[in-house]
């Protein structure tokens, strides 16, 4: 990450939190000290990394409680010998930066304004910037949302912000009567000062009586001047809150930036069909179950995936989640299940899983599995800290065992 | 018109207030610390139609991106962040990880190869958390002798493209082009056919392809490659 990206959004933070200001009455402080260790694919070689995780937050900075500021980042640096770390690609300590923000409240909830890194949504599209970005609400049934600032792009070892790359976007909503849900909104995106993308989003959703559920939500790339995405669906709810019955059509047109000339070429569109069904049979039970077939302008695949949740009543705190998800079709086979339980005694939590996966891709003249086992625990040993270990083994083709896992040490306050 | 604006006012200023006092959405930030299945006493016992289910990893986009969503009155930017680049600070026990990252659990066993099903499925799909250069990144290091490609073959220390099928090529090139650019993150290798200017000039705009918009606004950059202007 480059550190001068970093230097003005901490002043803004430290200024902030300086005692020429009050000092926050209520300042959040969570840290996870993590321990890693996996097997480097590329170096085909055990791997460790140190890596600290540190969340603030100042919800209530002023006295008003109109100012808080929020921050969050990892730093992270290969552990082991010199020639472990050579052979890594990760000689250097790495940091990234999720976010780190200072907000204004308006009064009575009515909007913020946000100064920093942060991550943004519209219908039309969402990223991460350095910037600026104000939230309106309660325009009578109209709110709007708009921000824009430096572009954040993540890699494996970087987020970086370049002058030239830039991210906009601008929301408006409405809800004119009850379940109703209008949006509209409009987003550009640029890259060395030269517009690479354009999208415009439409959503509009309408609930009746509490018992069904209608939506659409469409994605234009005005660049392209193409449909990017189409979404439309009901979900029904023949008992409230118990049984949800969806069913949708989705279209995708692949649209790429404009900086590549991928940009102009022909693709296909993608196209799908699903039925889905939730079933809460109980508060200790969930059971839920989908169909999807899927139509790549030619070739077709049908998936399918159900699942169940489980709290017995019986046994207080163990929980149990299973799976099994079936493709068949272009572009592969898969065949797949998993299995996790969970057990929460006092401060202790155990947990376990397993997945078994059969899979064969178009290119591959054979079925290939992998399996994983994972077993997991963590225990508050004291008010606030909390220790973590996971550990797992991945069975492939290419590896009989691949071990990784890590251990932490998480302190919240 | 001036006119008719000021006397529509009485009329709508009123009802602009019984909209906004009838239909403003529910501030969340008091159930903050609930547990997630006492949320029920609402979205099951008041007919609240529930969401956050089974299929929330990917319907939850359309609610997270409304100007009014309540995502901020329970979650923080960590929640989002977490999952789409990979943080851990609040790293559930049942996720994996990939190297440094936690992965959310749409990733499975050995998803280094299952992921090109995956990819190839909903093209849009990885873009949503991935910039095309984390792909790329990886592609560009691997061995690419040890690759299975559709219509390549291992070639020395490289892996050549079968030219003996153009139209398969042309139509699994069309189905998953963000798998072209994986490991073709420029596109290089494309302009040995499909340039203006050179090799077999072999047009891959789609039928009806609108250039102006792309070249006036993006300042000519993707299309200077292959033409000359």
């Amino acid at each position: 990450m480059r550190r001068k990206g970093w230097l003005p959004m901490v002043g803004i933070l430290l200024l902030f939190l300086t005692p020429g200001l009050s000092l926050p009455a209520d300042l959040r402080f969570q840290s996870s000290t993590q321990y890693l260790w996996y097997t480097d694919p590329f170096k085909d070689k055990d791997q460790s990394d140190i890596v600290q995780y540190v969340k603030i937050g100042a919800p209530k900075i002023d006295k008003a409680g109109r100012f808080s500021a929020f921050g969050y980042g990892r730093v992270s640096q290969q552990f082991g010998s010199e020639d472990d770390r050579a052979l890594g690609d990760d000689e250097d300590v790495i940091g990234r930066l999720y976010f780190l923000y200072v907000n204004y409240s308006l009064p009575e909830r009515r909007g913020d304004i946000r100064l920093g890194r942060q991550f943004v949504a519209v219908g039309a599209g969402a990223g991460t910037i350095d910037g600026v970005r104000v939230d309106l609400r309660k325009l009578g049934p109209v709110s709007i949302s708009a921000w824009g600032g430096y572009d954040v792009r993540f890699a494996q070892t970087t987020d970086r912000t370049e002058t030239g790359n830039y991210l906009a976007g601008i929301s408006v909503g409405a809800s004119f009567f009850k379940g109703n849900n209008l949006e509209v909104s409009y987003l550009r995106k640029y890259d060395d000062s030269d517009l690479i993308r354009e999208m415009l989003g439409v959503h509009a959703d309408q609930t009746v009586l509490g018992k069904a559920k209608g939506y659409v939500d469409w994605r234009y790339s005005v660049l392209h001047e193409a449909d990017s995405e189409f979404l439309a669906g009901i979900k029904i709810y023949p008992v409230t809150g118990r049984l949800t019955v969806t069913g949708e059509y989705f279209s995708s047109y692949p649209t790429f930036d404009a900086d590549t000339i991928y940009t102009a070429f022909a693709v296909t569109r993608y196209r799908e069909v699903l039925g889905r069904v939730d079933w809460i049979v109980g508060p200790q039970l969930t059971l839920y179950g989908s169909y999807t077939r899927a139509d790549y302008d030619g070739p077709t695949a049908d998936i399918g995936t159900i699942g169940v949740r489980a709290r017995p009543e019986k046994v207080s705190g163990l929980g149990v989640n299973a799976a099994v998800d079936l493709r068949s079709g272009y572009p592969g086979d898969l065949t797949g299940i998993q299995f996790s339980a969970d057990y929460q005694f006092g401060k202790a939590l155990l947990a376990a899983g397993i997945a078994y996966d059969v899979f064969q891709r178009d290119s591959m003249t054979d079925d290939f599995s992998a399996k994983k086992y994972w077993a997991a625990g963590s225990y508050e040993f004291r008010r606030n800290m909390t220790a973590k270990v996971r550990v797992e083994d991945t069975v492939t083709r290419r590896y009989e065992n691949e071990f990784q896992g890590r251990a932490s040490i998480d302190v919240r306050f | 018109m001036r006119k008719s604006i000021l006397r529509s006012i009485p009329i709508l200023l009123p009802a602009a207030v019984l909209v906004a006092t009838v239909y403003a959405r529910e501030d969340h930030t008091a159930y903050r610390d609930l547990k997630f299945n006492e949320c029920a006493e609402c979205h099951f016992g008041e007919g609240i139609p529930p969401n956050h289910g089974g299929g929330w990893d990917k319907e939850h986009r359309i609610l997270a991106s409304r100007p009014d969503a309540v995502c901020s009155d329970c979650h923080d930017q960590s929640w989002c962040q977490d999952c789409h680049k990979g943080g851990g600070i609040d790293a559930k026990l049942s996720r994996s990880q990939y190297k440094r990252d936690i992965k959310p659990e749409t990733h499975r066993t050995n998803w280094v190869s299952i992921h090109p099903i995956q990819a190839m499925s909903n093209p849009q799909q990885c873009s949503r958390c991935h910039e095309p250069k984390f792909c790329s990144d990886c592609h560009g290091r691997q061995n690419v002798t040890s690759l299975t490609i559709r219509d390549h073959a291992v070639s020395g220390s490289a892996q050549a493209y079968i030219a003996a099928f153009p139209d398969q090529h042309a139509a699994e090139a069309r189905r998953n082009l963000a798998s072209c650019q994986a490991c073709h993150p420029e596109g290089d290798v494309c302009l040995t056919c499909h340039s203006a200017k050179t090799g077999l000039k072999v047009n891959p705009h789609p039928k009806g392809f609108k250039a102006d918009r792309i070249r006036s606004r993006s300042n000519n950059r993707s299309c200077r490659v292959c033409h000359d202007f």
